[in-house]
């Protein structure tokens, strides 16, 4: 009777703690394997309040700042704006997921914010915006949030594969007086405190977000040189090759997730 | 170009209801301690003094801020429905520059009849 009673015991014990260790074993699976995490799920119930609601957002301002801008006409007479050309804003579904992508004159890679430059300064004669500037902002992201919701889908070919490599390159590249590299912290160290945040995977969907820090919205090239300069490296010009051709690996490395402009960031 | 103010609520409520009155305004709400990086320069401060909201021409809620505000701020508050009438809400400078937003608000009772404000009784 005794023997039959400690078997059970025994086996009740084992199963309870296989139990706990796949339970454990699942979660860590989640966090360090190749499972895309959006930023969403790691900042704080506040910030993730915040970007739920559309009125309560402060890139909204932005937004509807954008959409006065696509439909403004600049000069009266020959009645040139962006909706005389490409119709209303819906129109523009889908078109962000294409970017960064190889302009054919110049044979190298440009974003979003350098194409609304480029067809200002070639179709309207207008001069151009300034990087960072409040009223290029507003269109782009007045654009990428028109294809809110769809799944970041970049396709790398003949014509991309040497900016894709250059930018991987970037990537795995320790750099600055720390000696960092990217994948140091946003692959191997997901999840981990840093300071009072937690690291996130370092993807780019949510992009240009409000972040709360400085009160307002930025671009992926801003970001990026913030994150060197925590690195205390040196970092590039906003719209260099360089930050363009990680913009591109990064947008490829995060395939498969939803854009979600504008998103609320610490 | 011209600053952004946006005012949110349910506009269709019954009499004695409670509603949420949403507010955002684009404002920097400049403290006055930074400094410009290069030159050391103070930027003057600039900040959004005083909101006031009225509910047909009565003020139900009024805020003096100071310094301690974040940029873009959001405000919410709650009235009771009483009758149909104006909402307007004024944020008001440090400059004096006034801006608002008014919306008219409907208020039904029990019978689906609208509750006028002035009584037509003769």
């Amino acid at each position: 009777m005794n023997i039959i009673f400690n078997n059970i015991f025994i086996f009740s014990y084992i199963t309870r703690y296989t139990v706990i260790y796949s339970v454990l074993l699942f979660f860590n699976s989640n966090l360090f394997s190749k499972n895309l995490i959006s930023g969403y799920y790691f900042s704080e119930p506040t910030t993730k309040k915040i970007q739920d609601d559309d009125f309560m957002n402060p890139g909204f301002l932005w937004v509807e700042r954008g959409k006065n801008i696509w439909s403004k006409k600049i000069i009266e007479k020959e009645s040139i704006s962006c909706q005389g050309c490409h119709g209303d804003i819906k129109s523009m579904k889908g078109v962000s997921l294409k970017y960064p992508k190889v302009y054919e004159d110049t044979k190298k890679l440009i974003n979003l914010e350098q194409q609304i430059n480029i067809c200002r300064n070639k179709n309207m004669n207008l001069k151009e915006y300034e990087a960072e500037s409040k009223s290029l902002l507003a269109l782009s992201v007045a654009i990428t949030l028109q294809s809110r919701g769809l799944e970041q889908n970049i396709v790398i070919n003949e014509t991309n594969k040497d900016w894709y490599d250059k930018g991987k390159d970037l990537y795995y590249k320790k750099i600055g007086q720390m000696g960092l590299s990217c994948n140091q912290c946003h692959d191997d160290r997901v999840g981990m405190s840093l300071r009072a945040e937690k690291v996130s995977q370092g993807h780019i969907n949510g992009f240009p977000s409000y972040l709360l820090r400085w009160s307002k919205v930025v671009s992926v090239h801003r970001r990026i040189q913030f994150c060197n300069e925590q690195a205390r490296a040196l970092p590039f010009n906003i719209f260099s090759d360089e930050y363009n051709a990680l913009q591109l690996y990064l947008t490829s490395r995060g395939n498969g997730l939803k854009i979600e402009t504008p998103s609320v960031r610490k | 170009m011209e600053k952004l103010r946006r005012l949110k609520y349910k506009e269709l409520v019954k009499q004695g209801e409670v509603i949420k009155i949403k507010t955002l305004a684009e404002h920097s709400m400049e403290t006055g301690v930074r400094r410009d990086p290069d030159t050391g320069v103070i930027y003057p401060r600039l900040i959004i003094q005083e909101v006031t909201a009225k509910y047909n021409g009565i003020i139900v809620f009024r805020a003096n801020w100071f310094s301690g505000v974040s940029a873009n701020p959001y405000l919410a508050f709650f009235i009771t429905a009483k009758e149909s009438g104006l909402i307007e809400v004024e944020w008001k400078d440090d400059y004096a520059n006034m801006s608002y937003r008014r919306g008219y608000l409907t208020v039904t009772d029990k019978y689906n009849k609208e509750v006028l404000p002035v009584e037509h009784n003769i």
